[in-house]
C-alpha cells in the first residue's frame, strides 16, 4: 500500500525587490510562505476567502504571507499544478513517497534546532513517542501530524440501508459478516453496489494488507509463529478471501467499470450507488465520513486497532531545505501545531460564514446550508499538522480528540513497529515480485480475475521472480531484529 | 362641463398645444432607443463573435482529438478469455484518458462504450456524482441511438443531464464500440461570463433543435420561453464547428441604463410640464375663469332682479376689480333709482291724496255751504249771492284745472278764496296782490300760493288787528335764466325761530294735526316733483314782523311730472 504521507512545503519568497515598490515603502514587508493543503474530491469554491482569513492570522501573528497550494489528494500526475505553484513547490520544496514525480530530489531540513527556537509548543504536542520513532540518526527532519496513531479497518455503510435491514453494525467483524449481509441486502437493492475499497483503483483487501505486511512489501509474519515471515499471498486466509470477492464480484456486489480510473468510495456513496465501503476505523469516522459521503454513515470495526509503522506515518510534515528563510517557516509550523483559529480555518472555514458554532460548543453549517452547498470544508483535516485543535461538529463525540488521544495511548504497538527491512542485497528479485504483486493483486482483489486461474498464475511468476530468496533475506533481517530485542 | 365655457376651450386649446410636442418627444425618443438599440447589439455582438471563434478553436481540437484517438480493443473483446489483459487494458486505456485530460482541461469526461458498457474517466476537480449523471445520460442515449445514424458526422450535440446541459463528440470505433467525450456547456461558456460584458445576465448554447442549453429556459413551451426571455437583449452568434449558436442574454435594465435615464430625464420634464400646466389651469382658472364666473353668476342675479353687489376680493386682478367696481357701482346706482322711484311713486300718491284732500277740503265745502244756508236763512242775498258765486269759481277752479295754472287764475283764485273767507267770517283782510304783466301768463302749481295765504289766514284768526296779507309776483334773472319769483307777506305774527329752522330744513315733517305743515309738505313735494331741485322756497320773518314765504321757480318744468 501506499503510504499517506504528506509532504509539506513551506516555501518562503522573499518579496522580490524593494526597487519596484518604492511607492509602497510604508506598507509593512511580509515573508512569503506556501503551503499545499489537501482535499478529497473537489478543491472548495472558497479556497481564496480562507487563504485570505488564514493570511490575516499569519501577518499578524509571525508577520508572513501565506500562499494555500489546494491540491487533490492523493496527488496524481492528472492535478494541473500551475506552473508558477510548481516553481514555488519546486524550488523550496521537499518530496517524499508519492510526490517524487512532481518535486524531486528536494531535501527536508534538519529541524532540530529551529524547533528548538520557535517549535517548543509543538514539540510537546506531538509528544515524545512518535518524536522518537521520527528521528533519524538523532535528527528530526518530519514532524508527525496529531494524528490517529492506531491503524485499524473498518466498514461504512450507508445507515438508512442497514437500518432497513435491521443489521446490527456492532456485530460485523469479519468478510464472512459481509458475505452474509449482502446476500440479504442485494436482491432488495439491484440498484445499489454493495461494497468498494476505499478508492476504486485499490483493492478491497489493501487496508488489510496495510497493516498485515512489512511496509511496501508482499510479506507478513507468520499467524503461528510470531518470528517467521511468510508471503502473504500464499496464506489460506488470503486464498479464501479472493474467492469470496470473486462471487462478490460475479454476484454484482462490486462498483463494475470502475478499474478505468480512481474514484473514491465516499464520492461513489455520495452519487447514489454504493452501500458499503473500507475505511480506517478511528473515533469520530462515522461523522467525518458522513460529511464526505452526503448520508448518515455508520461504520463497523473490521480488525482491532495496533500501532503499527503506516499508521504513524499517515501524515507528517517538514521545511524545504531550500527554504529562504527557515525560520519564518518552523514558525509557521508550530502556528499550524498550536494556533486554534487557523487550525479551525483551515478544516472548518470560516465562522458564520462556512460554519456556525453551537451552543454546547459543537459546529453546525449555517442555516439552509450543507455539506454541499457549503464553500468551503476539509474532509481530510487528518493530514493537517494537528486537527484536534478543531471544533467538533455536531452530532459528533464532545471529547472526540480527548477519546482520539486516548485510544493512541492505549492501543497495542505492533511487535514489527521499528523492524525495517532493508531489500538492497535483493534488489532485483524484490522489484520483480512486486512488479508481479502489482499487476495481479488489484484484479484478484476486486474479483475482475478468476482467484482459480489467476492466483496460482500469480504465485509461479513471483516464484520465478525470485520470491524465496527475498524471503529468505528478510527472514535473516527479521531473525536478527529478534536477537536485538525488538529494537529497530 | 359645458364644452362651451371658457375653462374647456382653454383646457382644449392647451391640450391640443400639449400633444403634439408630446408625440414629437416619443416619437424621438422612440427613434434614439432603436438607434441605441442597434448600437449596443452591434456592440455586443462585436464582443461575442471572438468568444464565438474562441469556442470554434477549443470545439475543433476536441473534435481533431477524438478523430485521431486511437484505441486497441482487441484485449478488451476477449476479456472472457482473458481477464489479465482485459484488466490491463481497461487500466492502460483509462490512464491514457487521464493522460489526455490533463491536456484537455475543458473537457470533462472521455469515455468508451463497447459491449453495452460504459467506461469513463473524469477530469480533475469534477464531481463524480455529476459526471455519474452525465455517463448514464450518455450511455441512455447511445443504448437507443440508431446505429445506422453516423456519430462523428453529425459533429457535436447536446446532452442534458438533470438540468446540466453537456456537449458530447462521439465516433464509432472499427472495432465496434463508441469513443467520445463530453463537456460542460458552461465551462465552455466560461470566458464570455468572465468578459464582465456590461449587464451580461446568460451566456448559452442554443442547439441545432433550437433547445436552450439552460435549466432556466424551457423550451418545450413557447410563451414560458418567451416570459424567461422578458428584459433581455439577445444576442447572437453561430459556431462554424457545431450545429450551435452562442446566445448571450444582456439584463435590459444595464444595458439601456443610459437609454434610460434619457428616458427619466424625459418623464421628467413631462411631469414638469404637466405640473406647470396644472398650475398654470390653476392659475388661469383663479384669476380669470373664476372671476369671470362670478361675474356672469352676477349679471343672472341681476337679470332675475337680485342687485347683490359683487364681493370685492383685493387679490383680484387689478383689470378685474376695475370691472367689478364698475358693475357694483352701476348696481348701485340703479338700486339708489330703483328706490328713488319707488319713493317718488309713493309721495306722489301721497301728495295726489293731499291735493285731493287740499282741493275737495270736506270741511271748507261745509262751512262754506253753512255760510250760504246762514245768508239764506238771514235773507242776506246779497252775500248768499256772493257766497254761492265764489263757491262755483272755487270749486270750477279746484276741478277744471289740473297740476299747473297761469300767476293771472292763481292770483283771481286768491282773491276768490279771501272773499270766501271774508263772508263767512265776517272780517275785512287787506289782501293785494302786485304782479307784474310779463309774470300773469306763467304757469306755477296750483294753488301754490293760496296755500300760504290760507296759512297767513289761519294763523292771523283771533288776532286784533286785521291782516295784511300782500302777494308780490316777478320775473327774476337768477344764474343766468329767468325765474319766477312769488313772494306771500302777512303782517302776522311770523314764524317762530324753531318754526323757521325746521321750516328751512332739508327735509320738512308736519307734526299730526299740524295744518299749515300739511300745506307747506304737500307744496314743497309737488315743486319737487314739478321742478325737482330747480324750485326754491324760502320761510322767513318781514321786517314789520309778519311771515314771509319766498318761492323761486324755474320757467321750464323738469320734474317727473313735468308734463
Amino acid at each position: 500500500m501506499i503510504k499517506t504521507a504528506v509532504m509539506v512545503i513551506l516555501a518562503l519568497l522573499l518579496p522580490s525587490s524593494a526597487s519596484g515598490r518604492a511607492e509602497y515603502r510604508d506598507e509593512p514587508i511580509y515573508a512569503s510562505l506556501a503551503v499545499p493543503i489537501f482535499f478529497e474530491t473537489e478543491i472548495p469554491r472558497d479556497i481564496a476567502l480562507v487563504n485570505n482569513a488564514v493570511d490575516e492570522i499569519t501577518k499578524r501573528e509571525i508577520g508572513a504571507k501565506v500562499q494555500l497550494i489546494p491540491l487533490l489528494h492523493p496527488y496524481s500526475a492528472q492535478d494541473p499544478l500551475s506552473s508558477a505553484e510548481l516553481e514555488m513547490l519546486k524550488i523550496q520544496g521537499i518530496t517524499f513517497d508519492v510526490y517524487p514525480s512532481v518535486l524531486p530530489g528536494v531535501e527536508p531540513l534538519a529541524l532540530d534546532e529551529l524547533m528548538d527556537v520557535y517549535g517548543r509548543e509543538t514539540l510537546a504536542i506531538v509528544g515524545d513517542f512518535r518524536l522518537s520513532y521520527y528521528r533519524a540518526e538523532g535528527k528530526l527532519y518530519r514532524i508527525p501530524a496529531v494524528n490517529d496513531d492506531v491503524a485499524s479497518v473498518g466498514v461504512a455503510m450507508r445507515r438508512d440501508v442497514a437500518e432497513r435491514y435491521g443489521v446490527d453494525v456492532s456485530a460485523i467483524h469479519t468478510l464472512e459478516d459481509l458475505d452474509a449481509l449482502f446476500a440479504r441486502i442485494q436482491p432488495n437493492e439491484p440498484d445499489l453496489y454493495m461494497i468498494s475499497p476505499f478508492a476504486t483503483r485499490y483493492g478491497i483487501l489493501s487496508r488489510y494488507k496495510s497493516l498485515l505486511t512489512l511496509p511496501s512489501s508482499f510479506m507478513s509474519v507468520s499467524e503461528d509463529d510470531p518470528t517467521l515471515l511468510v508471503n502473504i499471498y500464499e496464506m489460506d486466509a488470503y486464498r479464501e478471501a479472493v474467492r469470496m470477492i470473486r462471487r462478490w464480484h460475479e454476484a454484482g456486489y462490486l462498483p463494475k467499470t470502475m478499474s478505468v480510473q480512481n474514484i473514491r468510495a465516499t464520492q461513489l456513496v455520495k452519487s447514489g450507488e454504493l452501500f458499503a465501503y473500507f475505511c480506517s476505523y478511528k473515533p469520530g469516522i462515522d461523522s467525518a465520513a458522513s460529511k464526505s459521503c452526503g448520508y448518515e454513515m455508520v461504520t463497523a470495526s473490521m480488525i482491532e486497532p495496533t500501532i503499527t509503522r503506516q499508521s504513524l506515518e499517515a501524515a507528517w510534515w517538514s521545511v524545504s531545505a531550500e527554504c529562504a528563510n527557515p525560520g519564518k517557516a518552523a514558525q509557521l509550523l508550530n502556528l499550524m501545531y498550536t494556533n486554534e483559529e487557523l487550525v479551525n480555518l483551515l478544516v472548518n472555514g470560516v465562522e458564520n460564514v462556512h460554519y456556525v458554532a453551537l451552543d454546547d460548543g459543537t459546529i453546525d453549517y449555517p442555516p439552509g446550508m450543507d455539506a454541499e452547498e457549503g464553500g468551503y470544508g476539509n474532509t481530510l483535516g487528518s493530514l493537517l499538522p494537528n486537527q484536534a485543535l478543531s471544533r467538533v461538529w455536531r452530532g459528533d463525540d464532545p471529547n472526540l480528540w480527548d477519546t482520539m488521544r486516548a485510544r493512541n495511548a492505549s492501543a497495542p504497538v505492533s511487535e514489527t513497529l521499528y523492524f525495517s527491512f532493508s531489500a538492497e542485497p535483493v534488489l532485483d528479485e524484490f522489484n520483480r515480485v512486486n512488479h508481479v504483486v502489482s499487476e495481479y493483486a488489484y484484479g484478484l482483489e476486486t474479483g475482475q480475475l478468476d482467484p482459480e486461474i489467476y492466483l496460482p498464475q500469480m504465485l509461479a511468476k513471483m516464484a520465478q521472480a525470485g520470491c524465496e530468496q527475498v524471503l529468505a533475506e528478510a527472514q535473516r533481517q527479521f531473525s536478527a531484529f529478534f536477537d536485538r530485542g525488538n529494537e529497530g | 362641463m359645458n364644452v362651451r365655457s371658457l375653462r374647456s376651450r382653454m383646457m382644449l386649446w392647451a391640450f391640443m398645444l400639449l400633444l403634439p410636442i408630446l408625440l414629437l418627444f416619443l416619437l424621438s425618443n422612440r427613434i434614439a432607443i432603436r438607434s441605441l438599440r442597434d448600437q449596443v447589439q452591434a456592440n455586443v455582438q462585436r464582443v461575442i463573435t471572438p468568444f464565438a471563434r474562441e469556442i470554434d478553436v477549443k470545439l475543433e481540437n476536441i473534435r481533431r482529438y477524438i478523430a485521431s484517438k486511437r484505441l486497441d480493443l482487441s484485449a478488451l473483446k476477449a476479456r472472457r478469455a482473458n481477464e489479465m489483459d482485459a484488466l490491463k487494458a481497461i487500466r492502460d486505456i483509462g490512464d491514457g484518458f487521464a493522460a489526455d485530460l490533463t491536456v484537455y482541461a475543458q473537457i470533462d469526461a472521455i469515455f468508451l462504450y463497447f459491449q453495452d458498457e460504459m467506461w469513463f474517466v473524469q477530469n480533475y476537480n469534477r464531481s463524480y456524482a455529476s459526471q455519474r449523471k452525465a455517463a448514464q445520460a450518455m450511455e441512455a442515449y447511445l443504448r437507443v441511438r440508431e446505429p445506422s445514424a453516423p456519430l462523428f458526422q453529425t459533429g457535436f450535440q447536446s446532452l442534458e443531464a438533470e438540468g446540466t446541459y453537456y456537449l458530447f463528440l462521439a465516433i464509432d470505433l472499427p472495432e465496434g464500440g463508441v469513443l467520445g467525450c463530453w463537456f460542460n456547456a458552461d465551462t465552455l461558456l466560461a470566458p464570455v461570463r468572465d468578459s464582465k460584458l456590461d449587464g451580461l445576465s446568460q451566456a448559452m448554447l442554443v442547439d441545432r433543435t433550437g433547445r436552450w442549453m439552460n435549466a432556466a429556459f424551457d423550451t418545450r413551451s413557447a410563451r414560458r420561453l418567451n416570459e424567461a426571455l422578458a428584459g433581455y437583449l439577445s444576442v447572437t452568434e453561430q459556431l462554424t464547428s457545431g450545429a450551435f449558436t452562442l446566445t448571450a442574454l444582456l439584463d435590459e435594465r444595464v444595458v439601456y441604463a443610459p437609454l434610460r435615464q434619457l428616458n427619466d430625464g424625459l418623464l421628467l420634464s413631462l411631469a414638469c410640464a404637466l405640473v406647470l400646466f396644472i398650475v398654470y389651469i390653476g392659475f388661469v382658472r383663479q384669476s380669470i375663469i373664476k372671476p369671470l364666473n362670478r361675474l356672469a353668476h352676477f349679471i343672472r342675479g341681476i337679470k332675475t332682479g337680485d342687485f347683490q353687489p359683487i364681493p370685492i376680493r383685493g387679490k383680484d386682478a387689478v383689470e378685474i376689480l376695475d370691472v367689478y367696481q364698475a358693475i357694483n357701482k352701476m348696481i348701485m346706482e340703479v338700486e339708489t333709482l330703483k328706490i328713488r322711484v319707488y319713493e317718488e311713486k309713493l309721495a306722489q300718491h301721497s301728495t295726489r291724496m293731499q291735493m285731493f284732500q287740499l282741493q275737495l277740503r270736506p270741511h271748507f265745502f261745509l262751512n262754506a255751504l253753512n255760510a250760504i244756508l246762514g245768508f239764506a236763512r238771514a235773507n242776506e242775498y246779497a252775500s248768499l249771492q256772493r257766497m254761492t258765486l265764489s263757491l262755483a269759481a272755487h270749486c270750477r277752479y279746484i276741478l277744471y284745472n289740473n297740476w299747473f295754472v297761469s300767476v293771472e287764475e292763481e292770483l283771481e283764485y286768491t282773491q276768490n278764496f279771501i272773499d270766501m273767507q271774508s263772508l263767512q267770517h265776517d272780517t275785512r283782510y287787506k289782501y293785494s296782490a302786485d304782479a307784474d304783466a310779463d309774470t300773469l301768463e306763467r304757469e306755477l302749481p296750483i294753488l301754490s300760493i293760496q296755500i300760504f295765504v290760507e296759512n297767513a289766514l289761519k294763523h292771523s284768526r283771533g288776532s286784533a288787528t286785521d291782516l295784511t296779507i300782500r302777494v308780490t309776483v316777478r320775473l327774476l334773472q337768477r344764474e343766468g335764466e329767468k325765474r319766477l319769483y312769488v313772494c306771500v307777506d302777512d303782517s302776522g305774527a311770523g314764524f317762530s325761530e324753531t318754526m323757521l329752522r325746521r321750516l328751512n330744513g332739508a327735509k320738512f315733517e308736519p307734526d299730526a294735526g299740524e295744518d299749515q305743515g300739511v300745506g307747506v309738505e304737500n307744496i314743497r313735494n309737488r315743486l319737487a316733483l314739478l321742478y325737482t331741485e330747480q324750485a326754491l322756497i324760502t320761510f322767513s320773518n318781514n321786517s314789520c314782523g309778519g311771515a314771509r314765504v319766498e318761492m323761486t321757480l324755474p320757467l321750464e318744468r323738469k320734474g317727473t311730472l313735468a308734463a
